[in-house]
């Protein structure tokens, strides 16, 4: 197993896909244990493929890219500049407010940090903003778009811990107000110091609270659909994904009739790459995980943990300590697939829930996106932008402490997390 | 031949998204028609046949794009020539990855084909198994034109 992870970082060195490295280590395995059948990798990379549970990703992915397509976030960006347009920090406090709503329909954070850099970015420069504090806003925001339901992560997460999603998602609500309020305070204590002005000057009359309202009501609807559907037990996860991408087409054809043949096509192609890229990783995962259950491993670094405390709140703080510096380097959904198998029975021995480790565990993961230097959304909004990563870097630490404070707050008082689930679901 | 491969590909990318398609109908209408009290099996099992497929089918497509998670961080700051090394070697083995997965692949499914398909008797199983040697083959072409065309052109086509 040794060589393997050693074959495993040369090759993600050396510039191959992870999904290649990923699977290519795995196997070699296999060489190793010439006892064992040289078919079972392939068996098992099929095998991740007929797993019912992770057909939701490709639907939520379909789904989130109709609703980019469906002329939803025209409505929202007007929604969001009535609600957060008075807020010192202007175009920045609306463009978080977007991102929080956002969060509602599309489960991914990269493709909503590249989107909104593409809206406002430079409507933010225009104002005066500087580069790199409007590439932190915007790379930031993003942050609330995968802990608000849908999210791919905690699909991701709930598949392979097998722990229940539609507690997953439920639990996502309040930390992600949190996190939403904890960079608007940021912005509002930043912008006065920086003289960013708000953006509208007038208190929105009620008529126009109420069109904006009404405006973005299908998207702001959606998650609540999402969790009464799995609270009653009607659908599946898999089916809540059908369903959000009838929905998707539906809104975009029938409400706001901006769904048209070649945003169709576009947003159909687009969920083609999407899906190859995290559906390829997951398969190929496959053969690497057999190794790991082999040979131990989850207890190997179980054991080296708890010699180290046996305290749960600080091994959770240490296992997001080595996430985050993980995230820095590897991209969020392969750390899921990877690491849930092996933190997640270790936390489950110390008593912690398993809900609030796949929180802390997501937000945790997805804060990797943000930080150099390897972040798949701050790549994204710096390279839209045309904004170094070192200003990047610089003005965004404001927004990484906001951050971080909320996570170690969601570390250290469950309840926060698990109110909204036990009150939906019921205790566990 | 060009024209050949670029045919492959539109062919390649319809299915693939005419399979995703397929998959959203069939799984909503086994939601719907559970909700009606009349559940149907088959359209799950269906839906993971095809996902099998749609999962190679799009990964070769975000190949050929370029869009597969890489980390680059230290490739970008080697000198072009050592760079060149590098991408011809992490994609020769890529080569003899998908090669053993196109033979034993095939071998899989040969052997498995008197399995059936999640029980139901007349669908052999080595339908789905033989997505994954012809997803890899998709995969080596592409691979292999990856190779051609750094070897011709010098610099990493991204």
């Amino acid at each position: 197993m040794l060589i393997v992870l050693g074959a495993f970082v040369v090759l993600l060195l050396m510039g191959m896909p992870v999904a290649f490295a990923i699977g290519i280590s795995g196997a070699l395995f296999f060489v190793q244990h010439p006892e064992l059948p040289p078919t079972i990798p392939i068996q098992l990379t099929i095998s991740q493929t007929q797993n019912f549970a992770l057909l939701a990703v490709p639907l939520f992915i379909l789904a989130g890219n109709f609703m980019n397509h469906s002329g939803i976030t025209a409505r929202l960006l007007e929604l969001a500049s009535v609600a957060a347009g008075r807020l010192k920090g202007g175009l920045a406090q609306v463009s978080i407010a977007l991102a929080t709503m956002m969060g509602g329909v599309s489960g991914s954070c990269i493709a909503d940090a590249a989107m909104q850099t593409r809206m406002l970015g430079n409507e933010m420069l225009k104002r005066g903003f500087s580069r790199g504090y409007a590439a932190g806003v915007l790379s930031f925001g993003s942050l609330m778009t995968p802990i608000i339901p849908p999210g791919i992560g905690f699909i991701l997460y709930g598949t392979v811990g097998q722990v229940s999603i539609g507690r997953l998602f439920a639990a996502g609500f309040v930390p992600a107000f949190m996190l939403w309020a904890a960079l608007a305070f940021t912005i509002s204590v930043t912008a006065r110091r920086r003289g960013y002005a708000p953006e509208r000057k007038t208190r929105p009359t009620a008529g126009e609270v109420a069109r904006a309202i009404w405006g973005g009501a299908w998207a702001i609807l959606f998650p609540v659909i999402l969790l009464v559907g799995l609270r009653f037990g009607v659908f599946t996860p898999s089916e809540i994904g059908a369903f959000a991408v009838v929905y998707a087409i539906l809104v975009g054809t029938v409400a706001y009739r901006k769904l048209k043949g070649a945003g169709f096509r576009e947003a159909l192609e687009g969920s083609l790459v999407d899906v190859g890229a995290v559906m390829f990783l997951l398969a190929m995962s496959g053969i690497f995980g057999y190794g790991i259950v082999f040979e131990r491993i989850p207890e190997v670094i179980s054991g080296a943990m708890l010699g180290v405390s046996e305290n749960p709140q600080l091994v959770l703080a240490l296992i997001v300590a080595a996430i985050l510096l993980a995230g820095c380097f590897i991209d969020g959904s392969v750390l899921i697939i990877m690491l849930t198998p092996i933190f997640l029975p270790l936390v489950t021995t110390l008593g912690v829930d398993p809900v609030h480790f796949g929180l802390v565990f997501v937000v945790a993961v997805t804060i990797g996106n943000f930080t150099p230097p390897v972040g798949a959304a701050m790549f994204a909004v710096c390279s839209i932008l045309r904004c170094p990563v070192g200003a990047y870097t610089r003005e965004s630490l404001p927004f990484l402490v906001a951050v971080a404070a909320v996570t170690l707050l969601l570390i250290f008082v469950p309840e926060v997390v698990l109110f909204v689930p036990n009150l939906i679901f019921g205790n566990p | 031949m060009r024209k050949l491969y670029a045919r492959l590909c539109a062919v390649e990318g319809l299915v693939a998204a005419a399979f995703l398609s397929l998959m959203v109908a069939l799984i909503f209408l086994g939601g719907v028609a559970r909700m009606l009290g009349a559940p149907l099996n088959w359209t799950t099992d269906a839906a993971t046949c095809l996902f099998a497929w749609a999962c190679f089918l799009c990964a070769d497509i975000a190949w050929r794009r370029n869009s597969l998670m890489a980390i680059t961080l230290v490739v970008d700051r080697l000198p072009p020539a050592t760079r060149k090394v590098c991408d011809l070697a992490s994609h020769l083995i890529i080569c003899a990855f998908l090669l053993y997965a196109i033979g034993f692949g095939t071998w899989l499914a040969w052997t498995s084909r008197a399995r059936s398909f999640q029980g139901i008797p007349e669908v052999s199983y080595s339908w789905v198994t033989m997505s994954m040697p012809v997803g890899a083959l998709l995969l080596l072409l592409t691979t292999a034109r990856k190779i051609r065309d750094e070897l011709r052109g010098g610099g990493t086509p991204d």
